[in-house]
Formats: C-alpha cells, sequence, structure tokens
C-alpha cells in the first residue's frame, strides 16, 4: 500500500540511526580508538539521512496524490499547470508528526554538517540521541496524512517551515557544543557550577510542567487527569532536591534528585498514562542532568575524549549564528504570510511571540559575545539557557504552557 | 553641561542598558504568552476577588501586556539606546572607513611578520593596492569590503524601521471584523480598541457579498472558502466600484484597505429549502427556494425534521388546513401516495452562512517591509562580509635582499583570515 512507504522508509532511517548510536557508544568505550569505526559509524548516519530524505520525499508525493484526489472528488479533473500546483501544495511539514520527523531530519542534517566539517566526536551521539527521541515520540502522533485545512495552503509554508527547521537543529547543535565546551573546561568548581544551574534550571522546568504549588498541595501528577501512583510524591522529591541545589550542591543532592527523576519516568511510563510531551521533556532532563552528573564523577577519563575548546567554541558560535539568522528568516516570511493572510503582519500569537523570544536570546548571546566579549563559559551557558527558551517557544504552545493561538493546527 | 549631556548619551548608548532592555523585553514577551492576550480583562480576573490583585492587574495592564506602558517604555528605550549608540559610534566609524590609516608604522594589527627575501615580486597582495615611497621606505596599502564594518548599524536602522512601522500601523490603521450574511451587505467593522473595548467603525463603503462558496472534504472538514464581494459607494447604487472573490490566502485591496477572508459561521435557526414543483397538467416543473413558513404555490412549509420516522430528512407541508409530509430520499412519495394536483419534491436545504471578514488598514506597511528588506540587506553585509586591511613596507637592505614586513587586520572571522596571511607570507617567502 503506498501510503505506509514513507513510514516504513522512516522506520529504517530509524534503524540506522540505532546502529550508528550504538556503534559510537562501543567507539566511546573502547580504550583504542578506531578511525575506521569513527567513518563507519558517519557512513552509517549518511545513510539513514539519505534514507529519511527519501522518506520525505515520498511522503510529499504521498500527499501530494491525497490532494489530487480530494480536490477531483468535489472539483473537475486536473491537468496542466494546475494538477501540479495542487499536487505540491502539500509539503511532508504539516502536521505534528510530519513536523516532528522534519526537526529530526533538521537535527541530523546539522549534525552531518558540523561533523564533515569540524570532525568533533560526541556530538554524533547527542544528536542521535536527540533525533531517535524526537522520532520516537513522532510515532505516538497520528500519522495519518490528511488534507490541508485552507490557511496552509500557500507557497510561504515551504520556507517558513524549512528556515524553521534548520534554525532550531542548529541551536540545538549549538546546545550540545555549548555543554561539551562547559564540560571540556576542566575546572571542577565549574563542573559543579553547571551542575548546580542545570539543576536550577530544572527545577524551574519541573514546576512548569507539574504544575508546582497544585502538586505540592495534592501531591498527584496528573497531566491527563489520570492519578499515578507515587508518581507525584518522586517528582516533588526531585523538585526539592533541585531547588536545594540552589543552595549547595553535593553529590549526594545531584544523585539522589537523578534517581527520583529516573523513579518518576519509570513510574509514568509503567502507569501508563504519562503526557508523551511531559514525558519527552523530562527524559530529555534527565539525559542532560545525567551526561552532566557523569562528568562530575569522572571528570579525567572522559575529559581526554572532548575535542578542544578552541573548536567546540568556533562550532557553537556558527550554529547559534545561523540559527539566529534563520529565525529572522522565519519571523520576516511568517509576518508576510500573515499579513497576506490575515490582514496583521504581527498579532503577538504565542508561537509567534515566542519565536521572537528566541531571536531575542540568540541576540543577546552575540551582543554579549562581541560587547563584552563573553566568550566560553558565559557565553555557553548562554547558549544553553537559549535552547530551553527555544524548546518553551516551538514546542509549548503544543504543551499546553501558553494560551492557545493560531498555530494551533499543528497538532494532529 | 556639555559633560553631563554627554555621560547621559554615553549611558544611553550603553551595552548594559542593551542587555537590559533586551532582556526586559524577553522576560515580558514570554510572561505575555501564559495567557490569552486577546481575551477580556474581566474574563481572566473571574476567578479572583482579591481587590490588590485587580488593582495590580489593571495598574500593569496585564490583561494585554503587549499594549502596556510599561512594555512601551521597553521599547522606546531600545529605539533610544539604538540610537544613541549609532551616534556615539558611527562618526568614529565613517572616519575611519574613509580616512583608514595607510601606513604600517602606525597601525595595530593581529598579525605581524616580517621576511628578509632576495626579491619582492609585486603586487604583494593585490593589483589595486596602493603604492608609495617615503623616505626611502616603500609602502603598500590594500583593503577589502572596507563598509562591512557598517552592517550591524544597518541592522538596526532596518529594527528602528520596522518599529517605527508599527507605530503607525497601531495609531493610523485598524484591524477589524465584519460580518456580512450570504446575500447581504455591511458597512461596519468591529475593531478592538485599548484595553479590550470593542467599537464600531464606519466605512462609508457597502460591501455586499453575493455568493459565499463552501467547499469540504468528505469527511466535513473545509477545503476552501470564497465569499464574491461587491463593493459600493451608495446603498442604492447600481454599479459596484470592485468585484472580486476572495478566499483565505488571496484577499481584495481597495483603497486603503484591504479584505481577508478568515473565518465563516452558520446563521442558526435559517436555513433555505430547496424544492421541485410540477402539476400533472404540464410537464413544465419549477425550482423554488424558501424558508421556513414561506410559501410555493399557495402550500406552506410548516416544519422540518433531520429524520422523519427513521426515514432521513423531511418537510412538512400545509395546504388549505391539510397537513401532509414529503421526503427527500424518496421523490416520488407525493407524486404516488397524495397525488395532488401539484406535486413537489424536497432535494435538501441550503445553510445560510455569514462570512467573516477581516478588514485591516495597515498605514506603515511598506515601512516594515522595506525594514525587512533593510534587515536582510545588513544581516548579509554583517555577517557574510568582513573589512580586511593589508599593509606591507619595503626596506631594502646592504647585503642586496630586502626586507618586507606585513601586518594585516580584520574586523571578523580571525582563524579564517589567519589562514589567507599565512598563505600570503608563504607565497612571497617561496621566492
Amino acid at each position: 500500500m503506498i501510503l505506509s512507504n514513507s513510514i516504513i522508509l522512516y522506520s529504517i532511517a530509524s534503524a540506522f540511526y540505532i546502529s550508528a548510536l550504538i556503534l559510537a557508544i562501543f567507539n566511546l568505550i573502547a580504550s583504542k580508538k578506531s578511525q575506521i569505526v569513527k567513518k563507519i559509524t558517519t557512513t552509517i548516519i549518511g545513510f539513514g539521512f539519505i534514507i529519511q530524505t527519501i522518506g520525505l520525499t515520498v511522503r510529499w508525493i504521498e500527499s501530494g496524490y491525497i490532494e489530487v484526489a480530494t480536490y477531483e472528488q468535489t472539483m473537475q479533473k486536473l491537468s496542466g499547470i494546475e494538477y501540479w500546483k495542487v499536487f505540491t501544495q502539500h509539503p511532508p511539514w504539516s502536521n505534528l508528526f510530519e513536523i516532528m520527523v522534519y526537526m529530526s531530519w533538521g537535527i541530523i542534517f546539522t549534525a552531518l554538517v558540523c561533523e564533515i566539517k569540524w570532525r568533533v566526536e560526541f556530538l554524533n551521539i547527542f544528536s542521535l540521541i536527540l533525533t531517535l527521541m524526537v522520532l520516537g515520540i513522532a510515532a505516538t502522533n497520528n500519522k495519518e496524512i490528511k488534507p490541508l485545512v485552507p490557511a496552509l495552503k500557500s507557497w510561504w509554508l515551504m520556507i517558513h517551515v524549512i528556515s524553521a527547521s534548520v534554525a532550531y537543529a542548529a541551536g540545538t547543535v549549538g546546545a550540545i557544543t555549548s555543554l561539551l565546551f562547559l564540560l571540556k573546561t576542566q575546572n571542577k568548581k565549574l563542573f559543579k557550577q553547571t551542575c548546580s544551574n542545570a539543576m536550577w534550571f530544572s527545577g524551574v522546568i519541573f514546576i512548569l510542567l507539574g504544575r508546582g504549588i497544585d502538586l505540592f498541595v495534592t501531591q498527584i501528577y496528573s497531566p491527563n487527569g489520570e492519578n499515578s501512583p507515587g508518581a507525584g510524591v518522586s517528582l516533588i522529591v526531585c523538585i526539592t532536591l533541585c531547588l536545594i541545589s540552589c543552595i549547595k550542591t553535593t553529590k549526594l543532592t545531584y544523585l539522589s534528585a537523578l534517581f527520583s527523576l529516573f523513579v518518576f519516568i519509570l513510574l509514568i511510563i509503567v502507569n501508563g498514562n504519562a503526557n508523551i510531551w511531559h514525558l519527552a521533556m523530562f527524559s530529555i532532563l534527565f539525559l542532560g542532568l545525567f551526561f552532566i552528573g557523569l562528568f562530575w564523577l569522572f571528570p579525567e577519563k572522559l575529559n581526554s575524549i572532548i575535542p578542544e575548546e578552541n573548536r567546540l567554541e568556533h562550532i557553537t558560535y556558527s550554529n547559534i549564528l545561523t540559527a539566529f539568522i534563520l529565525v529572522a528568516v522565519v519571523l520576516v516570511t511568517g509576518a508576510l504570510w500573515a499579513h497576506n493572510a490575515w490582514g496583521r503582519y504581527w498579532g503577538w500569537d504565542p508561537k509567534e511571540t515566542g519565536a521572537l523570544v528566541i531571536w531575542i536570546t540568540y541576540a543577546l548571546y552575540l551582543h554579549t559575545r562581541t560587547a563584552y566579549g563573553w566568550t566560553g563559559e558565559k557565553s555557553a551557558i548562554i547558549a544553553i539557557f537559549a535552547f530551553f527558551v527555544m524548546l518553551a517557544g516551538f514546542l509549548g504552545v503544543n504543551l499546553g504552557w501558553f494560551a492557545d493561538g493560531l498555530h494551533s493546527y499543528g497538532q494532529s | 553641561m556639555q559633560r553631563i549631556s554627554k555621560k547621559i548619551l554615553l549611558v544611553f548608548a550603553s551595552l548594559k542598558l542593551t542587555i537590559f532592555t533586551l532582556l526586559g523585553i524577553g522576560v515580558t514577551l514570554f510572561t505575555g504568552m501564559f495567557w490569552d492576550q486577546t481575551q477580556d480583562s474581566e474574563i481572566l480576573l473571574k476567578n479572583t476577588s482579591s481587590l490588590i490583585v485587580r488593582k495590580i492587574f489593571f495598574w500593569l495592564e496585564l490583561g494585554d501586556v503587549y499594549h502596556s506602558w510599561w512594555f512601551s517604555i521597553f521599547i522606546i528605550l531600545l529605539s533610544i539606546n539604538l540610537i544613541a549608540c549609532s551616534i556615539v559610534r558611527l562618526p568614529k566609524l565613517f572616519f575611519d572607513c574613509y580616512y583608514p590609516i595607510r601606513k604600517l608604522d602606525n597601525v595595530k594589527s593581529n598579525y605581524k611578520t616580517q621576511l628578509l627575501i632576495p626579491k619582492v615580486k609585486l603586487p604583494i597582495f593585490n593589483k589595486t593596492e596602493e603604492y608609495w615611497t617615503e623616505n626611502n621606505y616603500h609602502y603598500i596599502f590594500f583593503q577589502k569590503q572596507n563598509y562591512a564594518r557598517c552592517g550591524v548599524y544597518i541592522v538596526h536602522t532596518a529594527l528602528l524601521l520596522i518599529m517605527f512601522g508599527s507605530i503607525c500601523t497601531n495609531y493610523f490603521g485598524f484591524n477589524g471584523v465584519m460580518m456580512i450574511p450570504e446575500g447581504g451587505y455591511e458597512q461596519a467593522v468591529f475593531v478592538k480598541g485599548s484595553k479590550g473595548v470593542v467599537y464600531k467603525h464606519n466605512l462609508n463603503l457597502f460591501v455586499f457579498c453575493s455568493k459565499f462558496k463552501l467547499k469540504t472534504y468528505q469527511d466535513g472538514s473545509p477545503m476552501s472558502y470564497e465569499s464574491k464581494l461587491s463593493i459600493y459607494d451608495k446603498k442604492n447604487s447600481t454599479t459596484p466600484l470592485i468585484v472580486k472573490t476572495i478566499g483565505v490566502n488571496n484577499p481584495l485591496k481597495y483603497q486603503e484597505f484591504t479584505f481577508y477572508q478568515t473565518f465563516y459561521k452558520i446563521i442558526s435557526g435559517e436555513k433555505k429549502l430547496n424544492f421541485i414543483t410540477s402539476s400533472n397538467t404540464n410537464q413544465s416543473s419549477k425550482k423554488f427556494k424558501t424558508r421556513l413558513g414561506g410559501t410555493i404555490n399557495n402550500v406552506t412549509v410548516v416544519n422540518y425534521y433531520k429524520n422523519y420516522g427513521g426515514l432521513g430528512e423531511a418537510v412538512q407541508l400545509q395546504q388549505k388546513n391539510k397537513k401532509f409530509i414529503i421526503f427527500k430520499n424518496f421523490p416520488n412519495y407525493d407524486r404516488r401516495v397524495r397525488r395532488g394536483e401539484l406535486q413537489i419534491i424536497f432535494t435538501g436545504l441550503d445553510e445560510i452562512y455569514i462570512t467573516g471578514i477581516t478588514v485591516a488598514k495597515v498605514p506603515g506597511i511598506s515601512v516594515v517591509f522595506s525594514g525587512f528588506c533593510i534587515l536582510f540587506l545588513g544581516i548579509y553585509i554583517t555577517f557574510c562580509m568582513n573589512q580586511r586591511r593589508y599593509y606591507a613596507k619595503i626596506i631594502s637592505t646592504e647585503s642586496n635582499s630586502y626586507r618586507l614586513y606585513i601586518s594585516c587586520s580584520s574586523s571578523r572571522y580571525p582563524e579564517a583570515f589567519g589562514q589567507e596571511v599565512s598563505d600570503i607570507v608563504k607565497q612571497h617567502n617561496s621566492i
């Protein structure tokens, strides 16, 4: 059946990514690093990327057939230019499932470019984990191709979403490299600071996700309206430990916070009523905290593997710069489209505003860098902070943090 | 006095202020995303009875953060900051661009090197380089993409233009909703003003919607919808000023107004019923459209049933105190069962739609769009161009060889530039 072709291709691509991830991790753990294995890993990722690209194209063609079929059911037969206009009007990024797949494509694309250009180890692993996670979340959404709603029938959709995907992917890669940078600077005090900062941020995000005060009062975590027994308590323990770490971070608080977060994630998975978005956010946080913790616990061992600081710094800068420029493209194309469709170029829609906040954060990064000379640690922290702002701005509307806006038709 | 004004200017031009305002704007934007800013304040406050909370809410205009006085202060601060920063830094920059220091002895640069070579090959850097002799020393100066450093200011100008344009739009423009029933006309637009007050704005134009067409997919979700609009200057005028069928992403422009198709609604309770009548005596049949309570050839339409006794859509009619029913799914029912003089077939009903049109007057739009163009030009100049300067000095030594001093500087991307310079040095060293 033609409908499932693109999904089969996505699955094959995921299989490639998983095998590449396993290879990369083995090569990392192995005492003797093999250059050949590294090259093979990159090649496998490359193949996965090509297959995913073919999958996207196939999806576009499938959507094209569906658009043409539905058009011809209600209207006359199409021919010539009109046919192609209807056939190509539905790009493979028009609902939440497709957007997530497309975002994962963007992350792999950016990571591959960085890999080929700068040869950074570790970047692979992080971006593969993120990609697989994004693909995993995508798989839980509705995969059906539905004909486009009238508002999306515009060529602005192409350029608007393409630039958004690459921009946010570049921002993500920039955040990963700055995390590596922070870990590389062999300063134990800084490790501790990074940990406490990370936990502090996490605490805020937990509160946002778990609707903090409610949680503390009722001790029930129920994003879907159902109670997961025990999850609320473990989340409260985790938040408390994170908040304590604002004052003092010790290995004990860190590890127990990590453990309670792990228990929490396990419980919501076992209970089976996890809000998939919350699960994804908590997992990202857990992995981030876990990696930082690894570096805190075994600094010397892991430090020797990470590339030099200068290179990481350079990659971060390039990625954030790309993100900055492309978010500007997103904002401007969005404004032009909105002017054409709704009569106003700016309407303070939550997602619109979110993109502006992201742009301002990147502008802050660039300004502090050039004017204050905040290179290194400080700018790395801003880049990581910008990643969280990006998550909030991009997914916040779908997560239900913010008021519903005009972009909510992206939901499945 | 002069010193104080200079100090104030420096405060406004400082980067600390930029960071402060950017942070302020970022945080404000972020908080504003948490609740619906288009909602009426009273609806947002319906669960709050505390007087202090209400007072703070209204004082800070939290119902519409993006139009509040303190957000405006942030925006004004940012504009002043941008302008002051340009006033302080641009003259120096222009001076440097117009009259660059040309002599190697006077410059500070990132890359310096000296070579002892038997022969000097000219040109050192490029064919267009400047060459002159002073006190038996030979000087060379060359520069590339001289104005690249102005890119930042172009970006800032673009931002100012965009802000200026949006202020114009806010003060001199409006954006409202007009609802026209199919076959009707409208001349008023409902505009939401400051503090959520909705007022009526008269266009002095009559907008007539002669037809509304909704196409749906098989599952009932809308595929496209369009309205045929005609605009008249007088109510009884016969010739329209302009006629166009507008759809989503396809607006109509007339004078300074633009009409956008944004939504549609079904008028509840009002439906048009379609009938075909034919009489026994002659074979000709006629099509009729009427509403509930209307009559066709002395037959009154009394009632409409969505599903009458499991037989589908049906209509109850009345002719001289005699009531009867006809079905949509059984067109021959009336002819075969009632056998009256007039046969009536019910073919279904049309919903009556109200087309929702956004009417906008956006006076600052050209300024904003030119701002966008300039923004991208500025971004291109800032990040893709790089001001590079190359200096050289040649001294002939006594032992028939030359001492070549090279000194170079760039405004951006030092790594790539360093590579370029070392290539040049290698080239001359190998001779």
